[in-house]
């Protein structure tokens, strides 16, 4: 009956207890905990969470729906369940997007604790940093779940895996141990831009930052002084500065190793090694179409391209182009297709067959054609590792622009619109322009105009939402968009959609589970 | 006093002698066979009594006494009891049997074009559905045995060949469509299906969705060689095709709907009227050739064949070659005492795939378009890739043509049975059985550089090899008791060890053309390696008193090294025990019905059993804690370079059986000599601790959902089957055969937890949204939709659905407003066979009625008129939408799921035997076989039987359509 005690014989399946076999194991094992944002699995079709997807409810991809085509920013045509109802506010429990976002990024936390268990107790130098990322990047899918669901299940290496029904954390309580945490690692992490794209310490800051900078969504209480406290790291620190042209951070050559020192933190993606439907390549595809911006002509993806789906609403245009001073208090002229006449350079949006979409599932033929993000390098050259399907651009999840309009924000928030708020903000607007000719001063700025340069600034990179709730602007009809919450002309919508569902399953699955007000 | 007895046996039927009929000593070994003419000779003592016994033949008994010729008629048995069924480790006699157990022997099986051995059991016994996949050469098929007692691990029965426990039909090797398909089903004896626990039991953890035992032909000690041929020679085509509007039809919906349709791509609209479907599909026509050599070589019975089979499928480029060949031995040494039976089955096939992808395309495809256009890009073919749109549906007649998807399969089957009489004590037999079973297949699925990137996407071109290896050893030891007290007390004692090992590999390599301008681009090789064993101890006792009373027992108790979970496990987790028990009372042998002529047997059944499932996921060490590293493409940038990841996968520990508990209880009843026989059983099983992938609260292990213990269902069910011979004699008869089976099958526990909310485990894609369920209380996979309302005319009003939550707001696709209609198993189930003889002409067919089993319409739901138009090409739709003018796809539609029963004829078939053939003494069979000859249902789709695909049974999505089949047969015996 020895027999019957079989262990695996497969070369690609490593039993537990044999993960100190070979010091590379712990490498991709850590590489794991990376990967589990950006991409759907170990292969084609051995995806991470089942779904009826797997290039749907890749993390960053669903994130980036749920933060992007639930607000002004985008709305995307196609059929599939769960789709319209984030176009238009109506989402429920059951939404496949909110429930791969909450199962994934919980399994990143599962992913990152089972980490800290394997190396527990390791002196060498090379693993203490490991386990630092790890628990940045635990303290990250913890920063989302925070953000997007408010009270998740709380897990830590001191829990262990098998069947059985974790605890729900506050909100509250789940800020301080992100901030606690993060300040914890600080030291062991990487010095800033060392070692990209793995975290370091100015991913620390940064995340501290954004962090603090919602503290008040979060926990009631405001901690400007605290967000600029890490902004000010950033900023001082070497590692970083503005890449010269805004294009860069979009494009295949937007890492630090072509020289994009703007980089703070990313997920890497690579048309060869790191392939999938998810992260940039779904945003390129998704903003694609055969008529008005093909992948083949504006990003050289030639293969499975032009998907049709996501395109920005009018009013994110409005915010973007100023129309009245950019053509002189007329309506923007249809043969100005790409806007080409706007000095602000940060835009990169076309004129699709009408700027209005007359339904909200509407072809993506209609609205405003967004193609912020390409495959190519920034000055159209062909990428490295360049794949005909996939980008090899990386997903930029922090950069320095970033802290500088953090800062003004928070400093706008403790001392009103100062010198100093204009100055950082004209430090973004002048790479912009290309010269002072954009600058702003202190009249110019009011809380609507910081909301306004932050999606001038960030548009498509899957931070909408977070601002629009901080500055209560989300629900409510304080600010409606074309479809908001159903309607063309947009309408108002409850409150407690600024939190979304625990979804169903969860519920199901965890009596220790209570579902958000108001579903 | 001896004597010397002769003697012609003849058939009752024709008055021709039987050549190879035992003619033996009651209660000895001594006798012979006839002779090519039906005679014989045999010196045998006075007293004696002879009894005449032929396969398919009604045995005789004759006391010799004063006679020295002894003239014999022997005529087909109708319903034989004393018939010899073989069940687990051994045999009973028919009339013995106490579980519900049913033979089907060859005489029965389906005429016609049959590759594959288990369509010869289609329709033949209750409670048995066989499903084929579709109409590809060689395909598969999906074996249910009472519905299937697992809601996520295995519900394929285990198939036994002559002993040997295949690999479940779901573990057959990559490269090869159909795991039974190593037998050539010419050389099948019988199939006997175990359906009871009282009768799987034996088998133990495997046994849960019944045994299908088959036993292949052998030769007879002293039979002269007879050599037969049997050759066919089909033709096969499409029944029917999907109705699809032309292109004068698209072209006119395209330009009269200008407010739908952006006129910009009016332009893209071709001018042709192309049938696509014409284009892939064609007439096949396929031939099959089998040669088998049988009879005994001085001491040494043997049976030899050789087959070849070349089946064409109706779409174009898909085909298969078979050659099998079979050996059998089964010699006896020693007097008799030690009995020798050695099989060796071997199998080559070539398949060609092809790719059914465009079967699906050419419904799609743009009738407007032409097939070719001359675009070198394209080798000629058009492709809306040349024009712009990327994902434009694919050239259906390329897709079909340009792949290269073959495989070479190569099978072994070989087994070697002792059976060894001990000396001493009287009826004590030993029994060693050893046994190989290895496969070997390697394949390719290449796509040209010219194909389009719907086809080949992310790469240049495609190629892709692949390997597969199986192999599967066994070894059985058991020791046999049989004892007779007295007139009144019978024992038959069966205990012994079962050792089974299972290993397969596999390997992958997928990658793209590479050539000077373009760089290799997809670089994907991978391999796998897993083993399981099975170590198991099993009994068997048959007790039989009065020859009216008779008490089965049975158990096994099994290992399996599936559930393993490391040094430091209970070692007892690995282990289960599995009983049972049966009794049969044959009410027919009481005084007071043995006087009763009417009634030739009747006996009550009763039978209780558990029996488990151990086949319960894809891997092997769903108990162990490890680490998967990912494949190529699939890397992370890392200290300065890509490195695989590795992922910790879901596991757990404490994984352990299902178990279904049945009873059973039966009745056999044979009337007017049983000319009027069948059987009646209703059953009830339960499956308890019943594996399911549930979804666990984030945080507890690595994935969302977990394959574990925690359901229950339920099938209860009654199935009934009838023989009848309304006529027999010499010159005509006629057979009937009905069978009939009803089965409910309810799910009783889904969770780890009992949340009264709990909607279920839904079914469905990103794309069509869920539309089926599993829920407590109800049939696993019933279909879960919108309730859909109509005008006045009875027409589907687009998007309206029933508010069935309350809640307002969207309702289209909204699980809140979804409701259970239906699901795609069949309520009842029907079989009808008759065979018929008038002196040498014969004739037989087969009909099957499946009825409640309902079936979503995916090919329809799919169409709307928004769709025609996509992203820079037209596509074509059904014109099914004609019906509904749907805007919009409303997939989530009850509309759309439609009552799918059916009552079919799977073939009819006639022949006419000659006794001389050009002269000689050649014994020959001319038949005529039409397949697949009416379906008559009210399904609006193409072919209301779907099957399952994707692991989703009763969605209906471009099956490949099983065809209509003529066949010229001739059989010569010689």
């Amino acid at each position: 009956t020895k027999d019957l005690e079989v262990t695996p014989i497969d070369p690609s399946q490593i039993l537990a207890g044999n993960l100190g076999d070979d010091p590379a194991y712990m490498e991709q094992t850590l590489a794991k905990l990376y990967a589990s944002f950006i991409i759907s699995g170990q292969a084609d079709g051995d995806a991470d969470i089942t779904s009826s997807d797997d290039g749907f409810f890749i993390t960053m991809r669903a994130l980036w729906n749920l933060q992007t085509i639930t607000t002004d920013e985008g709305i995307n045509a196609w059929g599939d369940v769960g789709i319209s109802d984030l176009n238009t506010q109506t989402w429920s429990a059951q939404n496949p997007f909110l429930t791969a976002v909450y199962q994934r990024l919980s399994l990143s936390v599962t992913y990152a604790n089972d980490f800290l268990n394997v190396t527990a107790g390791s002196t060498e130098p090379n693993i203490i940093q490991y386990r630092a990322e790890a628990r940045y990047l635990r303290a990250f899918a913890y920063y989302w779940l925070m953000d997007l669901f408010a009270n998740p299940p709380f897990t830590t290496e001191e829990d262990g895996v098998g069947k059985y029904f974790p605890e729900q954390i506050q909100r509250a309580d789940l800020f301080k141990f992100i901030v606690d945490e993060l300040k914890a690692i600080e030291p062991d992490l990487g010095e800033p831009g060392s070692n990209y794209p793995q975290a370091d310490k100015g991913s620390c800051w940064m995340l501290l930052a954004k962090t603090y900078l919602n503290a008040e969504v979060y926990t009631g209480t405001a901690h400007w002084d605290d967000c600029k406290t890490y902004c000010d790291k950033v900023i001082a620190s070497p590692a970083y500065s503005l890449a010269t042209d805004y294009r860069q951070n979009f494009s295949a050559d937007n890492d630090r190793g072509h020289g994009n020192n703007e980089m703070i933190f990313a997920f890497a993606e690579d048309g060869i090694n790191t392939q999938g439907n998810g992260g940039i390549t779904f945003i390129i595809e998704s903003s694609s179409d055969a008529t008005y911006i093909r992948a083949e002509d504006y990003h050289g993806l030639t293969s499975n391209t032009n998907w049709n789906g996501n395109r920005a609403r009018k009013d994110l245009m409005n915010i973007l182009v100023d129309t009245l001073a950019v053509y002189g208090n007329n309506p923007v002229p249809a043969t100005d297709t790409i806007f080409a006449q706007c000095p602000d350079k940060r835009v990169f949006l076309r004129q699709k067959r009408s700027i209005n979409i007359p339904t909200p599932s509407s072809s993506g033929d209609f609205g405003v054609g967004v193609y912020k993000f390409t495959a190519k390098n920034h000055d159209g050259t062909q990428a490295d590792n360049y794949s005909p399907t996939f980008a090899s651009t990386d997903f930029p999840v922090f950069r320095l622009a970033d802290a500088y309009l953090m800062r003004a924000e928070a400093l706008y928030n403790t001392s009103g619109a100062t010198a100093a708020v204009v100055a950082d903000i004209n430090m973004i607007r002048k790479r912009a322009y290309g010269d002072d000719s954009g600058n702003i001063s202190v009249n110019d700025v009011d809380a609507d105009f910081i909301l306004d340069e932050r999606a001038r600034e960030f548009y498509y990179e899957g931070q909408r939402r977070t601002d629009l709730v901080r500055f209560g602007k989300f629900t409510g009809g304080d600010y409606v968009w074309q479809w908001k919450g159903g309607t063309f002309d947009g309408t108002s919508t409850s409150s407690h959609f600024n939190i979304f569902p625990i979804p169903g399953d969860e519920i199901s699955a965890n009596p220790n589970i209570k579902q958000n007000d108001g579903y | 006093q001896e004597k010397v007895v002769t003697g012609l046996v003849t058939d009752a039927n024709d008055g021709m002698g039987i050549p190879g009929v035992s003619v033996v000593v009651k209660g000895t070994t001594v006798g012979t066979t006839t002779d090519i003419d039906g005679n014989y000779t045999l010196t045998v003592d006075a007293n004696a009594t002879i009894i005449y016994s032929f396969v398919g033949y009604r045995s005789q008994e004759i006391v010799v006494g004063s006679q020295s010729q002894i003239n014999v008629i022997l005529s087909i048995e109708t319903e034989n009891l004393s018939e010899i069924v073989v069940i687990g480790y051994g045999t009973v006699k028919k009339e013995d049997k106490t579980g519900s157990v049913t033979s089907v022997s060859s005489k029965d099986f389906n005429k016609g074009n049959i590759t594959s051995p288990q369509d010869l059991l289609v329709g033949k016994s209750s409670g048995v559905v066989i499903t084929s996949a579709g109409g590809a050469p060689g395909s598969g098929s999906t074996i249910r045995i009472r519905g299937g007692s697992s809601l996520r691990a295995s519900n394929d029965p285990l198939i036994i060949v002559d002993g040997m426990p295949i690999e479940s039909v779901k573990n057959n090797v990559s490269g090869s469509a159909n795991a039974l398909s190593f037998i050539n089903p010419n050389d099948i004896e019988t199939f006997t299906v175990l359906k009871d626990a009282s009768a799987t039991a034996i088998y133990g953890s495997r046994a849960s969705n019944g045994v299908i035992i088959v036993t292949t032909k052998k030769g007879a000690k002293g039979k002269p060689m007879q050599v037969s041929y049997s050759g066919s020679i089909s033709v096969a085509s499409a029944v029917d095709y999907i109705d699809v509007y032309s292109g004068d039809q698209l072209r006119k919906i395209a330009l009269s709907n200008t407010s739908l349709y952006d006129p910009m791509n009016y332009d893209k609209l071709g001018t042709e009227n192309t049938d696509w479907q014409k284009e892939i599909f064609r007439t096949a026509v396929s031939h099959d050739h089998n040669v088998a050599i049988s009879g005994s070589y001085k001491e040494l019975p043997y049976r030899v064949s050789l087959g070849y089979t070349d089946q064409t499928g109706i779409l174009k480029n898909t085909d298969m070659q078979r050659y099998t060949g079979a050996l059998n031995l089964n010699p006896t040494f020693l007097d008799d005492a030690l009995k020798v039976n050695m099989n060796a089955k071997f199998m080559m096939t070539n398949n060609n795939f092809g790719d059914d992808g465009a079967i699906g395309s050419a419904i799609s495809m743009d009738p407007t378009q032409p097939v070719y256009d001359g675009n070198s890009t394209s080798a000629g073919y058009y492709q809306w890739q040349n024009y712009g749109a990327n994902l434009g549906t694919p050239n259906p007649v390329e897709q079909a043509m340009a792949v290269n998807n073959k495989s070479d399969v190569y099978r072994f089957v070989g087994n070697l049975k002792l059976n060894y009489t001990l000396p001493y004590v009287k009826g004590l037999q030993a029994n060693l059985n050893l046994a190989t079973d290895y496969t070997e297949s390697d394949g390719q699925n290449n796509r040209p550089t010219t194909s389009p990137s719907t086809l080949v996407p992310s790469a240049w071109g495609k190629l892709s090899d692949y390997t597969a290896k199986n192999k599967n050893n066994l070894l059985d030891f058991y020791l046999n008791y049989n004892k007779e007290f007295n007139e009144d007390h019978r024992l038959d004692v069966t205990a012994g060890y079962s050792w089974q090992h299972f290993e397969r590999e596999g390997t992958d390599y997928t990658r793209s053309v590479e050539d000077a301008d373009h760089p290799l681009q997809v670089d994907n090789e991978s391999e796998f390696k897993t083993e399981n064993y099975l170590i198991s101890f099993f009994g068997r006792l048959n007790y039989a008193f009065k020859n009216k009373y008779l008490l089965t027992g049975t158990f096994r108790y099994d290992g399996s090294s599936k559930f393993y979970s490391g040094p430091s496990a209970p070692k007892d987790k690995m282990w289960g025990f599995f009983p049972s028990a049966a009794f049969a009372w044959k009410i027919h042998e009481e005084s007071f019905i043995k006087n009763i002529d009417q009634i030739s047997n009747l006996k009550l059944r009763l039978g209780w059993g558990i029996t488990g499932q151990q086949d319960i996921t894809d891997e092997n060490y769903p108990a162990q804690a490890k680490y998967d590293i990912s494949r190529g493409g699939y890397y992370y940038y890392i200290n300065g370079r890509y490195i695989p990841t590795l992922r910790p996968g879901t596991y757990d520990p404490d994984i352990k059986w299902e178990e279904t508990t049945t009873q059973n209880i039966g009745v056999d009843f044979g009337f007017l000599n049983n000319r009027i026989n069948g059987s009646v059983d209703y059953y009830f099983r339960e499956t308890t601790d019943m594996i399911n992938e549930v979804t666990i609260p984030s945080g507890s292990n690595f994935s969302n959902t977990l394959i574990t213990n925690v359901g229950s269902l339920e099938n209860k069910g009654i199935e009934v089957s009838l023989n009848f011979v309304p006529v027999s004699t010499p010159d005509m008869s006629l057979n009937i055969g009905f069978n009939f089976s009803h089965n409910k099958n309810e799910v009783t526990k889904l969770l780890l937890t009992d949340d009264p909310n709990y909607i279920g485990v839904t079914e469905g894609s990103g794309m069509t949204g869920v539309t089926q369920i599993t829920r407590v209380g109800e049939a696993a996979h019933s279909f879960f939709v919108n309730k859909q309302i109509y005008d006045s005319n009875g027409k589907p009003i687009e998007g309206l659905y029933e508010d069935i939550a309350g809640n307002g707001g969207v309702i289209n696709g909204d699980n809140a407003n979804k409701y259970i209609y239906h699901n795609p198993t069949p309520e009842y189930t029907y079989g009808f066979s008759a065979r018929f003889n008038y002196k040498q002409f014969d004739m037989s067919t087969s009909l099957r009625a499946n009825i409640g089993n309902y079936v979503l319409n995916q090919v329809a739901s799919g169409a709307s008129y928004d769709q025609m138009q996509q992203i820079g090409y037209w596509k074509n739709m059904p014109s099914h939408l004609s019906k509904t003018n749907f805007v919009k796809r409303q997939f989530t539609s009850d509309y759309f799921v439609e009552n799918a029963s059916f009552l079919k004829m799977d073939n009819i078939s006639a022949g006419y035997t000659f006794s001389k053939f050009a002269g000689q003494d050649i014994n020959a069979r001319v038949s005529f076989t039409v397949q697949n000859v009416f379906t008559i249902t009210k399904y609006s789709g193409l072919d209301p039987e779907v099957g399952e695909k994707d692991d989703r049974s009763g969605i209906d999505n471009n099956l490949y359509p099983r065809p209509r089949t003529f066949t010229l047969g001739v059989n010569l015996t010689f």
